[in-house]
Parts: structure tokens; C-alpha cells; sequence
């Protein structure tokens, strides 16, 4: 045989074998794509369409996240990311690149909810602001000190926290602390102040004993501390994400509504919440004082502009509003402040 | 004989043991019921003062005078007990009642 045909027959074998192993390669790469594909079907979020889900597991926050300046979009975004059903993700970035202002009170719920994912083991994720306010803010908050991530060195310092205590206890202690705190931005001096501290308390025993069912999620309360140097101000934020007032007082009072009230209006009803109508699931005349309490230290000023959205009800007491929310929110958020104007504890 | 609320706890919390540390059954369980019966014993007067903590939580006073009135009756503990809280007055009257509240 010509020794030249053996050669080239030797070469054309060895092409063909390549392009075989090209061809397999090139098939299994593409059946790993389709079934990345297929994978990645199956993790995306799970919910209805919405303007906040941008692309698989990515949520876009609302430019304006404030629940004072824009409490509609804010809390329609929130419920959104409680709706979502994320048992197949693995993790949810929130993209806060276009948000331009951001409230204490909308974070901390927003810290709520990813608490909850963080429970259901899911990685949150996610980037900052391109404004510069918004970052500064959401940097000096304390929300991400929840995360890993880098905190400009004159944010880092800040006193501002969001403090997250425990699923099922009250902590005293470290309510304590930040109540120091607020007192010495407000009044220059580490006072006490034990109507704040016993209001707090009350808050936090009511999200462990009736806020949450028992093997919720989502169990836990968030307390938010926000100082305001310049102005001698802080503003306090208490978020649970549990079932909220007025479904707690409708499943545990359902006979009680009925005897004591024909026909009677969600705003009302929370109301009355606040006035001690409805005592407590006991039917023992001691219990049952936690809101009212909230509501008696407006009136004798140990704190200012107390606001309370439960459910579909947003409540202003200072201004002795109740509106009905088109957007409600399932759960219970507590706002005030505290300033100069307020009652002053001089008690070391 | 005397209690400071304060040598017990700065920060007092909750109602029960399950609620979280320092509550008021705690504190009706290791100090407040033990203290009551030595004054009894020593035909002495219990003054218990509440000042000089972070604060209260009506459900600790609640829990901790209402176990109390439920050992020994209402009127057995409202004749030897004295509230000092000059701090915040108004507890002395609500203790008084979560006291007479126990038939």
C-alpha cells in the first residue's frame, strides 16, 4: 500500500474521532445547560407577577421606601415580599440601586421578612443605593449589620441599630441599653426612663405570647433605634410580623365583638384594642393592659407621634386619625419619637 | 423588713419564666413569696421598694403581687405589705388593685 495513503487514511480517522469527541462534548454541555434551565425554572420565586419581581429571584425595591413619606407603595412591595412563596428558592437578591429614600420603619420590616427567609435557610442578598443619602442611611441604620458587607468607616460608627432579640423571649437588658442611649442624644445626659422601658416590654411579651402561630416562620420582633443628633431626636420603630392586632382580637374576641358591638368598623375595633376593652384571652381583669399602656404614655408625654398600622388599619394617634388601608399589612408597626418636648426622666 | 425590686433585677421582665430572664414569677418564686412568710413569721411589715430599676412591665407586678394574694388572700397581704415607688406613684394604687382582684 502507498505509505502517503496509510498516512492520510491514519489522518482522517484521527479527525473524525475529534470531531465525534467535539460532537459529545458539545451535547452534554448543551443537555447541562437545558438542565440548568429546568433547575433554574424550579428555583425562581414563586408568586404572582409583579413590577417589583424584576428577573427570576432578583426583587427591585421601591424608590421611595418610606413609610411616612410613601406608605402605599412601601407596604404593597412588603406584602409582595411576604406573599412570595419561596420554598424552592435558594437565595433572593434585593436591588436597591434606583431607591433614593428609605424609611427606618420600612427596613426594619423589610428586616423582618428576611429573617424569615434567613430561617427557611435562603441566602439574601443584595446592592446598595446609587444615591448617596439613601446609602448613607441604609449604611448608618444597623440593617446591614445583618449582612456581610462593607460600611463606609463614618457610617460605621453610628448609634443607630436595628436590634433583633430572640424568636420566643423578651430582653430587657438590651432594650435598656438603647433607651440609655436615646436619652443621652435627646437630653445630653444616660438617664432611665422606665415608662419607655416598661411600654417596650409589653410590646415585646405581646409578639411572643400573641403575635405568632406556634410554628410560624417568620416569629420574631424587630425594635429599630434611629438618632437624630442635630435635631436632640429619636425615632423608634417596633415591627412583629405576626398575625396583627385586629386578626389576634377577631379569632380570640369573636363572642365579645358580638356582645358588646352591633355593627362595628376595623378602625374602631383596634381602637378599643388600645382602650383596654377587650382585656385579655384570660378573661382575668389584670390582663390585656399592654396596649393601653402604649396609648396612656402619649397622653402623659413620655413620647411623641405615635403611629400604629395593623392589618388594614394605619392609626395617628397624635392627630387622633384611623384610616382604612387599601394595602394593609399582616403584622403590627409601632412608630414614635422621642424629643425634648417629651417628659423628662432625670433618673440616674 | 425590706426588698429593693432592684437587687434582683435592673430589668425585669415579663410575666413567666418563658417570656424571658428576670419575669415576675420568677421573682414571686425566689424572692417575694419566701421574704412574705419571714415578715409573717416575724409579725414584721414587708416594705417593698420599686425604684431605681430600668422599668416595669404591668404583666411582672401583675404576676408576682397576684401568686402572692392567691397564697396568702387579699386582705392577709394588703395589711402587711407597704409599696414605695416614687419614681413612677401610679404603681402603688395598680398593685393595690391586682392584689384585691384575687378572690
Amino acid at each position: 500500500m502507498d505509505k502517503h495513503f496509510i498516512r492520510r487514511q491514519k489522518i482522517a480517522e484521527r479527525k473524525a474521532a475529534f470531531r465525534t469527541r467535539r460532537r459529545r462534548v458539545w451535547e452534554s454541555l448543551r443537555n447541562r445547560e437545558k438542565n440548568s434551565k429546568k433547575k433554574d425554572k424550579y428555583r425562581r420565586i414563586r408568586g404572582n407577577a409583579s413590577q417589583y419581581s424584576i428577573n427570576k429571584n432578583i426583587i427591585k425595591v421601591p424608590n421611595d421606601f418610606s413609610l411616612i413619606s410613601n406608605h402605599v407603595e412601601a407596604l404593597k412591595f412588603l406584602n409582595f415580599c411576604k406573599s412570595l412563596d419561596y420554598k424552592r428558592s435558594k437565595f433572593v437578591y434585593f436591588d436597591f440601586q434606583e431607591v433614593t429614600n428609605i424609611g427606618n420603619g420600612a427596613i426594619t420590616i423589610l428586616l423582618s421578612i428576611i429573617g424569615g427567609l434567613q430561617d427557611q435557610n435562603i441566602n439574601v442578598s443584595g446592592c446598595y443605593p446609587n444615591d448617596e443619602h439613601a446609602r448613607n442611611f441604609l449604611e448608618r441604620s444597623g440593617f446591614l449589620r445583618y449582612f456581610k458587607a462593607k460600611i463606609k468607616k463614618e457610617n460605621g460608627n453610628s448609634r443607630n441599630a436595628i436590634l433583633h432579640r430572640g424568636k420566643d423571649q423578651t430582653h430587657a437588658k438590651e432594650t435598656a441599653k438603647l433607651i440609655h442611649g436615646a436619652m443621652k442624644t435627646v437630653w445630653g445626659e444616660d438617664y432611665r426612663n422606665p415608662k419607655l422601658q416598661g411600654m417596650l416590654i409589653e410590646l415585646m411579651a405581646n409578639t411572643v405570647n400573641h403575635a405568632y402561630l406556634r410554628r410560624s416562620h417568620q416569629k420574631g420582633w424587630y425594635f429599630s433605634v434611629d438618632h437624630i443628633e442635630s435635631e436632640n431626636k429619636v425615632r423608634f420603630c417596633f415591627v412583629d410580623n405576626g398575625k396583627g392586632i385586629l386578626s389576634t382580637i377577631k379569632i380570640r374576641f369573636r363572642d365579645k365583638i358580638l356582645k358588646l358591638f352591633d355593627n362595628i368598623d376595623d378602625r374602631d375595633l383596634i381602637i378599643e384594642a388600645f382602650n383596654g376593652t377587650f382585656g385579655s384571652r384570660t378573661r382575668l381583669t389584670n390582663r390585656g393592659k399592654g396596649l393601653p399602656v402604649i396609648k396612656r404614655n402619649l397622653e402623659e408625654n413620655v413620647i411623641k407621634r405615635l403611629k400604629v398600622i395593623s392589618n388594614n388599619v394605619i392609626l395617628d394617634f397624635e392627630n387622633k386619625q384611623a384610616s382604612i388601608l387599601e394595602e394593609g399589612f399582616s403584622g403590627t408597626f409601632y412608630y414614635w419619637e422621642l424629643d425634648q418636648s417629651c417628659k423628662l426622666w432625670k433618673l440616674k | 423588713m425590706e426588698i429593693k425590686i432592684k437587687d434582683f433585677s435592673m430589668t425585669p421582665g415579663a410575666r413567666y419564666y418563658k417570656d424571658g430572664p428576670d419575669s415576675g414569677e420568677e421573682f414571686y418564686d425566689k424572692i417575694l413569696g419566701k421574704k412574705f412568710r419571714e415578715a409573717l413569721e416575724k409579725r414584721e411589715k414587708l416594705t417593698i421598694i420599686l425604684d431605681g430599676t430600668e422599668g416595669y412591665a404591668t404583666s411582672f407586678l401583675d404576676e408576682a403581687f397576684t401568686r402572692l394574694a392567691k397564697e396568702y388572700g387579699s386582705k392577709e397581704v394588703l395589711s402587711n405589705i407597704i409599696i414605695i415607688s416614687n419614681e413612677e406613684p401610679d404603681w402603688v394604687n395598680e398593685i393595690e388593685n391586682y392584689i384585691s382582684s384575687v378572690k
